[in-house]
This record gives structure tokens, C-alpha cells and sequence, in this order.
């Protein structure tokens, strides 16, 4: 399904025109007097219209479905149209004030800076705009099952693709007795050791980070390991997916999540390492530096 | 009493149910915002939305210098700002260092991971802080932006607080915290770090595109047109010749003494 900014229903260049001019007018009439509720029938009309239908589309892109009669009808979920533009100024509003309603501001600005007619711009930005209100809404108030399965796949995809919700929730296993206890300490020392090596510069990097409590958006942690904060969490999450599936493949007869419990303890034994490693790096004296000043300023607020 | 003990430890399990059960229903929730979002993923090649430019040639008047504590509304200078509305705390400016660091917020109403909280505020835009992505914006893109609220004391030093305890994503958040952010990250397949590459990239290309941030020191710059650096030369090496390039309202007299050598 298309969204167009011509008028459906009609046939002519002209009339197309006309519609265009008149929903460019209505949003600017509704930009000018602050609220819908002052605009005049006409704009109001038109608005309510435009939020109705882009509502409807991301509806029917949520949740297909085959209308019974009515080719016309709505999406059972979509609002009514006065609903739809309520639900639009409402959830981008900060609040009731001039200020709080930026994002009017941010709408046509946008659609004023670059060269050319200004109508699709903007109605392409209140198209982005009504999508993020759409997801909020089916989110929050759209109906849903009243409990969250377990085992349903929490990314949404096939169920052997994506790990379920249990998967992804934190869980630790700690061992009954204190052989037990001593076999998973001897094993993350060992697994620590072998992956140590095969770590990289920057990988060390992060891993000292963490053992000094600092965090991947700090300024000396990108300094120290000279890479944006997108490649750091990217780094961050490779070495995690490699160290995991490692693990699985080592322990394959393992549960999942005693695998995590193992994967967490080699990873403190590697932040062990990584200090060691890292007092004798010029590069990283700055971590150090920072995590004294982010110590005191933390005891400071706390 | 037996009574008595039955109780403390009832009251203790309850607790950590309750905590579990908050966890549980924490991730679920941004979940569902993702799964959602992704269903409605706007395709280029099939609607045919115009998606803004980027462009600055909008005359603006002067704005506020940025305050400490202020919410702001970065303008859409960028392909990524003209996207989504980006809102941003700010947490300190200096004007004579030129920069600003600022917060953003999450475009989701519930906390993915340990490093955002939840703000208590009642907008949506401004529900979650995203403490894990702080940057650092030229002074004027900042001044340039929209002023739209600002906090009080009590939930900037919240927001302070947020920043300087921000945990890696997979570590547990503090104790006294874990109502208020999301549960840490501890499966390498988890749809939060997509999520997580995805933001950091996006402020990533926001923080490149803003200007950078002249020194208020003199640019001296090469006249030959070899592939070196200018700021560094080799021990061995002489003097390249340069041609110093001063302020405008630089005395003549400081040259003659040499203070460029």
C-alpha cells in the first residue's frame, strides 16, 4: 500500500493540485492557531483526515487482515479520525506550552530547508512522526494477551531462530557445593586463559573499562581505544558473541543458562587480566585516571 | 515465633518475586516496542514518503546559550536529526570550551538495558534517558536548538547520577536502581544490541556532522605539498617553512619576536 500525497479519489492534475495546496494550508493553519480544536472546519477536516488514514496504514501493517464487506473500512484497531490526530498532538507534545510543542517547529523547518515543494516533505515528516505515536499506542493501549509467554520467541521471528524471553532474562546458577564451586572456578580460569590471546587491542581495552567501572560512553574509555562509541559497543557485543558461542561449542551438554553463568565468570577472570595487562599500557594510564575521579564523584552524589 | 520467622522469610522470597516479575515484565514491554516498531518499518520502495534533506540555510535568531539542566530540541541539520525528533539534556556547557555535553532520550517509554532509566516525566518523548549514549555537541548546535522544558534540581542530580553509575550493558544496574532501568544484556542474539548499534551509530553520524570546534590558537599550515602531517615532524628533520596563519587582530609586533618558531 502507497502513501500518496495526491488526493485518492481523484483524476485531474488540477484537482490533485488543489488538494495538495488545501492540505498544505491546513497543516500550516494548524501550525499558526496551536491546536486542531482552533483551526477552522475545513483544515480540522483535512487533518483529521490525513492522521486517520497514515494510522490506518501502519494498522494494517501491524496486523494484516482481509475486510469483510467494506473495502473502505478501517483497520479494527485504527481510532476514529478526531481520535488519531488527538493521539498525535498528544503523545509528541512535552506539554500544553509554546515549548512543549516543538516538534511543530522541528516538522516544517525541516520541510523548509531543502530545495523544492514543501508539501511532500512535510507530510513524509508527519508520516515519520505518526509512526513513532502508532507504535506507542499498539503498545500501550492496543489489545494483547494478558500474559507474556516464556518460551515465545522475543524477537518476534521463528521460534528456532530467536531466543525466547526466558533466554534473555538474567539468570545466575550457583552451585549446590563447594566441589562444584571449585569446578566452575578451575574451568573460567582455563576458558579465561584461552581467550585471553586471541583478544584484541581493543577488546582489552573495553575489558578494562569495565573492570574499573567505567562505562563505553565515557570520553578517556573512546580516547584510550581510539574508536567511536558505536565501535565499541559493536566490539563489545563480538567479543561476547564470540566468547558465548565458544562456550556452547566447548559445552554443548550444558544448559543454556549455565552456560551464561560460566560466560559471566570467564569474563570477570578476563577483566582480572585485563587490569594487569593494562598497567603497563601508556595508552590506558588515562583509564585509571578516570575511574579515581569517577570513584570520588560517585561517593560525592551517592 | 515460628509465626514471626515464617513471615520475614515469606516477606524476603515475596520481594525477590516481585523483583523478578518487574524484570520480567520490564523486557517484555521494550520488546514489544521493538517488535512493533520493526513491523511498521517505513520502506523506501514501496511508499512513496519523501524523507527530509538535510539543510541548514534557515535563518534563525540568536538563541539561549544552553543551560545545565535544559531539555533541547536538536533543529534537523542532519540526515539523522531530520529522522526522528532527537531530544537532548543538558548536562554541562562551558563556553569557553566550545562543547556541551548533553543526554539523549530514548524514543521508547520503557528502559532496554542498565545504562537508561526511566525520568518520572510524564511526556513521552522525555520518559527514558539513554545514560549509556552521552555526547559531546559544538556549543552552537546546541545554542541553535529548540529550548523545550527544564528540569529542577532534584531530576538533573537524578540525571548526574544516572551518567556517573552508568554500568556496561550485560552488569547488573545498582541495587537501589532497579526499578528504574532495564535488565542487563546477557545473550549475544538479544534484539537489544541490535538496538544498541543502531542508536550509538546514529549519534555517532550526529556528533560528525556537527562543525568542529575551532582552538582558539594559530593554524600553521605547510607550504609544501608533501603527505605529512603538519603538527608533527621528525626528530632528524628542520623546520618545514610555513606560513603562519594569525587572528585578524593579532599585533604585528609579536611576529617580529618570533613567537611562531
Amino acid at each position: 500500500m502507497t502513501v500518496s500525497e495526491s488526493s485518492s479519489n481523484s483524476s485531474l492534475p488540477g484537482a490533485a493540485t488543489s488538494a495538495s495546496s488545501s492540505l498544505f494550508a491546513a497543516f500550516d493553519e494548524w501550525r499558526r492557531r496551536c491546536a486542531l480544536a482552533l483551526c477552522s472546519l475545513g483544515a480540522s477536516h483535512q487533518l483529521k483526515t490525513f492522521a486517520w488514514k497514515r494510522f490506518d496504514i501502519f494498522c494494517r501493517r501491524y496486523a494484516p487482515f482481509v475486510p469483510a464487506a467494506n473495502a473502505e473500512a478501517g483497520h479494527p484497531l485504527t481510532p476514529p479520525p478526531a481520535d488519531c490526530w488527538h493521539l498525535f498532538e498528544t503523545r509528541l507534545a512535552v506539554d500544553r506550552t509554546r515549548a512543549g510543542k516543538r516538534y511543530k517547529d522541528w516538522l516544517f523547518e525541516a520541510a523548509r530547508a531543502a530545495p523544492g515543494a514543501m508539501l511532500p516533505r512535510l507530510t513524509g515528516g508527519a508520516t515519520l512522526l505518526m509512526r513513532d505515536v502508532v507504535r506507542a499506542w499498539l503498545a500501550h493501549e492496543a489489545p494483547r494477551p494478558h500474559t507474556n509467554s516464556l518460551q515465545a520467541p522475543a524477537g518476534g521471528g521463528a521460534p528456532d531462530e530467536a531466543p525466547s524471553l526466558e533466554e534473555l532474562l538474567p539468570v545466575d546458577i550457583t552451585p549446590a557445593d563447594e566441589a562444584a564451586e571449585r569446578e566452575w572456578e578451575r574451568i573460567s580460569v582455563e576458558e579465561a586463559r584461552r581467550s585471553w590471546r586471541r583478544l584484541s587491542r581493543r577488546d582489552r581495552v573495553i575489558l578494562t573499562a569495565r573492570a574499573l567501572d567505567l562505562s563505553l560512553a565515557d570520553e578517556p574509555v573512546v580516547t584510550a581505544a581510539a574508536a567511536r562509541k558505536s565501535m565499541l559497543y559493536a566490539a563489545f557485543h563480538s567479543l561476547l558473541a564470540r566468547l558465548a558461542d565458544d562456550l556452547r561449542r566447548r559445552y554443548a551438554d550444558e544448559e543454556s543458562a549455565a552456560i551464561c553463568s560460566l560466560a559471566r565468570r570467564v569474563l570477570q577472570k578476563m577483566e582480572c587480566r585485563a587490569l594487569t595487562w593494562a598497567r603497563s599500557e601508556k595508552s590506558c594510564a588515562i583509564l585509571f585516571s578516570s575511574s579515581e575521579r569517577r570513584g570520588l564523584c560517585r561517593e560525592k552524589r551517592i | 515465633m515460628p509465626g514471626k520467622k515464617n513471615m520475614k522469610k515469606c516477606t524476603g522470597r515475596e520481594v525477590a518475586r516481585r523483583s523478578h516479575d518487574q524484570v520480567r515484565e520490564t523486557l517484555a514491554a521494550w520488546l514489544r516496542e521493538w517488535r512493533i516498531e520493526k513491523a511498521l518499518a517505513i520502506e523506501e520502495s514501496t511508499v512513496s514518503i519523501v524523507l527530509y534533506g538535510a539543510g541548514r540555510g534557515v535563518e534563525r535568531k540568536r538563541s539561549e546559550p544552553p543551560r545545565p539542566g535544559e531539555v533541547r530540541l536538536l533543529r534537523p541539520e542532519d540526515a539523522f536529526s531530520c529522522r526522528r525528533p532527537r531530544y537532548v539534556l543538558v548536562l554541562e556547557s562551558d563556553p569557553r570550551v566550545g562543547n556541551v555535553r548533553v543526554v539523549p532520550f530514548s524514543r521508547f517509554s520503557t528502559p532496554a538495558m542498565p545504562g537508561e532509566h526511566r525520568t518520572g516525566h510524564p511526556a513521552s518523548p522525555l520518559a527514558v534517558l539513554c545514560a549509556w549514549n552521552v555526547r559531546t555537541l559544538p556549543w552552537g548546535r546546541v545554542q541553535r536548538a529548540w529550548k523545550v522544558a527544564r528540569w529542577g534540581a532534584a531530576r538533573h542530580a537524578a540525571a548526574q547520577r544516572a551518567v556517573a553509575i552508568c554500568p556496561f550493558p550485560d552488569a547488573d544496574p545498582p541495587p537501589d536502581t532497579a526499578g528504574e532501568t532495564g535488565p542487563p544484556l546477557t545473550h549475544p542474539d538479544d534484539p537489544r544490541w541490535n538496538y544498541l548499534r543502531e542508536e550509538a551509530a546514529e549519534w555517532d553520524a550526529i556528533e560528525q556532522s556537527c562543525e568542529a570546534v575551532k582552538p582558539a590558537f594559530w593554524v600553521m599550515r605547510e607550504r609544501d605539498k608533501e603527505n605529512r602531517d603538519a603538527k608533527e615532524r621528525l626528530a632528524a628533520e628542520s623546520w618545514p617553512e610555513y606560513s603562519p596563519h594569525l587572528p585578524k587582530n593579532h599585533a604585528r609586533k609579536s611576529r617580529a619576536k618570533g613567537d611562531h618558531c
